[in-house]
């Protein structure tokens, strides 16, 4: 057996009503006066409310910082560090999707190193302090990140991601409450699902995939195949919502410690260039990826092996019998399938030109992906010749 | 207070650190001489920017290796006198001492035996991510090239050895 580490400290309290309990959580860590994090379209729902109103009947004093962009960037993160010291704030409670949970990240790291720009901070294992008290509570069911070790954030002078790995990064506590990601429309259920999905299936066949992670893996795709037409088909079925979360933090915890792959690289490279959104570009990117590592006999036999816990009946179908190139191909059709239905449905763009992104940007957005961190945990190099012809194929 | 004496090292951790040692200390010479000869090489030398410095570290051992990289394409090694000492490196500050090295990358082994199986091409560069063992500080872009050029570099010494043989699963494809 291969060397590896895996790590996962994040307390998780799931299920209806989890959210009640954000007041005890904030005791126990002697918190009290947290720095609330989100975003601005989540106070417009009332998203943010129903955490805050948490708080106020618990007489937990607060500060709200509900500015964070879909695309943070270095400059939030360090306003809001900034803001958490002026305010004198003993800890943060983040409420939203990957930026938000990110940002937070950023902030907590630099306040951990005494105020240090978060951007020096690049690289992996670099942080040693231990952060401020943090739970995270995810709105959406996709990035994981209230369990992860990465924090990835935009330098949008250079217009690329970029991403920071650390143990210390993780969130001390996440809260997973279904009544939290019940509003969110099909299209978004549909692409950050999808992005839980690529986490799973990249982290599956990474460099540093281990039998722990492994385990995440394959259960958050099981969970995911099951729950996310569901939760696409009827938003207030919490039973699905509350698989689905559980599932993106499975597949979470998987890649926080498997990493991932080419898919990551090429799509954090299209977010840092042409501002396509995560999930979208991950639903996007993902079969082509898959195809194209099948057709160069990369992974070949290991995306069969998670045949049947996507599409069950298709690996039945085959039988026992089935050779592993069939599992294979049978596996990159169910991807192919999935986006067809979400796009038929639900309207999910499926092309990078539907998204106006210029065929003549493909180049630039190849280069960065092969020196994007992610590359460096696929199988193979990416070459420049590959992550365009990946390109090509989605656009 | 207690005076804490040095481990005791075996013959064969003597060997493996007089030879990472040599290694280091090569390590410049060696980049410049096959930038010449290995397009890939070339292809990573030039994706970095002339004056860019890293470091190669191994813990617990005192081992290092600074190696800058000149205009004309080569590396030099940076005596550890000249590197700055009052910035982190790899955290990309500035120095006060305008005449000192910054480090912009830095790759630090996390021990001997990491960093001697990956020198004497008995674990890939790619397991030894892998496995963790090494941790790394810098900008992401510019460490996915150096990563690309060590292994192009360690690939000519050691492409024979187990660990470079491409396994029956896996076809690469670059």
């Amino acid at each position: 057996m291969k060397a590896f580490e895996f790590a996962c400290p994040t307390k998780i309290i799931a299920g209806a009503h989890a959210l009640d309990k954000l007041p005890d959580e904030l005791a126990d860590r002697g918190v009290e006066h947290p720095l609330v994090m989100t975003d601005a379209g989540l106070v417009k729902l009332g998203v943010a409310a129903k955490l805050t109103d948490v708080l106020d009947a618990a007489g937990v004093a607060y500060d709200l910082f509900d500015q964070v962009p879909p695309d943070s960037s270095m400059d939030v993160v360090n306003e809001v560090a900034r803001l958490y010291a002026e305010r004198g704030c003993d800890g943060f409670v983040a409420i939203g999707g990957g930026s938000v949970i990110d940002t937070t990240k950023g902030a907590a790291a630099s306040l951990a190193c005494e105020g240090v720009d978060f951007a020096t901070l690049q690289g992996s294992e670099i942080l040693h302090a231990d952060l401020p008290p943090f739970v995270a509570v995810p709105t959406t069911a996709g990035t994981g990140s209230e369990v992860t070790l990465v924090a990835v954030v935009a330098d949008t002078h250079k217009h690329a991601k970029l991403s920071f790995t650390s143990y210390k990064l993780v969130p001390h506590a996440a809260i997973l409450d279904p009544a939290l990601t019940s509003s969110l429309p099909p299209k978004l259920t549909a692409t950050t699902g999808m992005d839980a999905l690529t986490h799973a299936i990249e982290a599956y066949t990474s460099i540093q995939k281990n039998p722990v992670s492994d385990a995440f893996a394959v259960k958050a795709i099981e969970l995911i195949a099951q729950n996310l037409p569901r939760a696409c088909a009827q938003g207030d079925d919490a039973d699905a919502r509350a698989n689905l979360a559980l599932a993106s933090l499975l597949a979470g915890a998987a890649f926080s410690n498997a990493m991932v792959g080419v898919v990551h690289a090429l799509g954090h490279s299209l977010g840092g260039l042409c501002h396509i959104p995560h999930g979208q570009a991950m639903m996007m990117l993902l079969p082509h990826c898959v195809r194209f590592n099948l057709y160069h006999g990369v992974h070949a036999g290991v995306y069969g092996e998670l045949l049947a816990h996507l599409a069950p009946n298709r690996a039945a179908e085959l039988g026992p019998a089935a050779m592993p190139a069939e599992r294979d191909l049978a596996f990159c059709d169910e991807l192919f399938a999935l986006n067809e239905r979400y796009h038929r449905d639900y309207g999910v763009p499926l092309k990078l030109s539907e998204l106006g992104v210029e065929h003549d940007q493909l180049a630039a957005v190849a280069k960065q992906a092969r020196y994007d961190g992610a590359a460096l945990y696929n199988e193979v190099e990416i070459t420049l010749e590959d992550a365009l012809e990946i390109l090509e194929a989605t656009y | 207070m207690s005076d804490q004496t040095p481990p005791r090292r075996t013959a064969a951790q003597r060997f493996q650190a007089l030879y990472v040692r040599t290694l280091l200390r090569l390590l410049p010479h060696l980049l410049s001489l096959f930038r010449h000869t290995s397009p890939r090489i070339r292809a990573e030398v030039d994706y970095l920017a002339p004056g860019y410095t890293f470091m190669l570290s191994v813990r617990g051992t005192g081992l290092t290796c600074v190696c800058a990289r000149t205009a004309q394409g080569s590396f030099k090694r940076v005596p550890p006198r000249a590197v700055a000492c009052d910035v982190e490196p790899g955290s990309g500050l500035d120095s006060a001492d305008k005449g000192a090295a910054t480090v912009d990358y830095v790759i630090d082994f996390r021990s001997l035996a990491y960093a001697f199986l990956c020198f004497s091409g008995g674990m890939t560069l790619q397991d030894a991510l892998a496995q963790r063992a090494f941790s790394t500080r810098g900008p992401n872009d510019t460490g996915v090239a150096l990563t690309y050029m060590f292994t192009a570099l360690l690939k000519m010494f050691f492409g024979w050895r187990k660990a470079y043989r491409p396994s029956p699963s896996t076809t690469a494809t670059s």
